[in-house]
């Protein structure tokens, strides 16, 4: 999947003020790339990717995926294609607190109506919480977890749908180092079979592991580090 | 309308809900039978206090009955707020993983609807029947009260009114929900997922 950005601005509209979050990004990211955004935070890292998924709509610009606009899709379309072919990973871990592990694991195959039973999406659940060394907390629920395996949860969760484009925004964000490092062999690992990732981190060691380096400030690209 | 939704074909998230408002809530499971005992109380201490009136000075209190089932109704309400409150409120996170995840507005508001009727909807026929049996028990009162003989008539006077009021907790239900469906379902993922 390409993604192209033109000129994408965010504008926020508060009470009595705007907030200009992005103020014109241009981006192309190929199919296979790892991109990591670096940059100060308010920079507009979230927002950026929050727009590329789909999640809010930029105040101006355009989207091409695939060379196909995307910009003015209506909402369930952006939903088809975020439970196809997107996998996020939120800076909050976010994980429904009453579902056990597998259970918060399965639901996004829940909403696919034809692919697979729930045999089927058990046991891809379970290879994949294997491959993460959490198979023996799959009955667990999520506040007996440490934030590094909450985090394990949310990725594992955002690879159940086997995604072509994985959006990461600070995967690693307040982990210890061997979480951490876990968290960057998964995503160097994904990357190496083909699915692309961007990816927003304040580490400079996860930055590195990535093929393309933007850094961001005060909603613009302001140099590429890397690649 | 409700569960056709394809959130819940393989996964039961309705059922995994409840199944935690259970383990969580003791004190909604003892609101849900403080409630029903209260309707239970009202009604049997208004048909008495209606017949005490009745005895004394002669006359007939049609009204004690009306603010009965206000109150009532007011209960039913109430009850419907505080489920609706303890199943969507603090889920706001959970739909915006939802969204995230593919799931669309329409799919979340089905959600949303069936969660918060399903116990609703219950708890109202619950009731239906609670009202059906206490005229029953208290046939020879009534029919003294309201000179009605016991038999047809007597339901088509009475069951007609206890039909209506489940049809008005019917109503109540979609109104104290569906707005507030329609609001949660709506929700900017990105605003609940940022932090
Ligand atoms: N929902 C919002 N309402 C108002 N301002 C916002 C909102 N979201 C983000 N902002 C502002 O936009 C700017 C960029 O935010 P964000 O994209 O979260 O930056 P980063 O992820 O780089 O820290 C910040 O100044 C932030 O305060
Ligand atoms: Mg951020």
């Amino acid at each position: 999947m390409n993604i192209k950005l033109f000129g994408i601005e965010k504008i926020y509209k508060e009470k009595n003020r705007a907030i200009q979050a992005l103020g014109g990004i241009n981006l192309d990211i190929n199919e296979g790339n790892y991109v990591t955004l670096v940059g100060p935070s308010g920079s507009g890292k979230t927002t950026l990717l929050s727009i590329i998924g789909g999640l809010i709509k930029p105040t101006s610009g355009d989207i091409y995926f695939d060379s196909k606009k995307l910009t003015h899709l209506p909402d369930h379309h952006w939903s088809t294609l975020r439970k196809k072919h997107f996998g996020f990973i939120f800076q909050k871990k976010v994980i429904i607190p009453h579902l056990t592990v597998l259970e918060n694991i399965m639901v996004p195959l829940v909403f696919d109506e034809e692919r697979s039973s729930h045999i089927q999406i058990k046991a891809r659940a379970e290879e994949l919480l294997a491959d993460f060394e959490m198979e023996t907390r799959k009955n667990d629920y999520p506040d007996k977890l440490s934030g590094g395996e909450l985090q394990r949860v949310t990725i594992v969760r955002s690879l159940m749908t086997n995604p072509r484009l994985l959006l990461a925004d600070e995967p690693t964000g307040d982990l210890d180092k061997k979480s951490s490092e876990k968290i960057i062999n998964a995503l160097k690992n994904l990357n190496k079979n083909g699915m692309t990732i961007i990816m927003v981190t304040h580490n400079m060691d996860l930055a590195r592991t990535s093929r393309t380096i933007y850094s961001i400030k005060e909603g613009r690209i302001e140099k590429v580090l890397k690649g | 309308m409700i569960g056709k939704s394809s959130l819940n074909k393989k996964l039961n998230i309705t059922w995994l809900a409840y199944r935690d408002l259970a383990r969580n809530n003791f004190w909604f499971i003892m609101k849900l039978v403080l409630f029903l005992l209260w309707g239970m109380i009202l009604i049997n201490l208004g048909i008495l206090y209606s017949l005490d009136i009745k005895l004394r000075y002669d006359i007939l209190e049609k009204w004690v009955f009306l603010l009965i089932l206000i109150s009532l109704n007011l209960a039913f309400l109430l009850f419907s707020y505080t489920l609706f409150s303890l199943t969507t409120k603090k889920r706001q996170d959970e739909f915006g993983i939802l969204r995230s995840l593919g799931a669309r507005r329409s799919e979340i508001f089905h959600l949303i609807l069936q969660e918060s009727v399903i116990i609703p909807v219950i708890v109202s026929i619950l009731i239906l029947v609670l009202e059906i049996f206490l005229l029953l028990y208290y046939r020879l009162e009534i029919h003294s009260l309201f000179n009605i003989e016991y038999g047809f008539a007597f339901f088509l006077t009475f069951g007609k009114f206890f039909f209506l009021n489940a049809a008005l907790q019917f109503l109540i239900i979609f109104f104290s929900l569906f707005p507030s469906a329609l609001y949660f379902s709506r929700l900017d993922p990105y605003y609940i997922l940022r932090y």
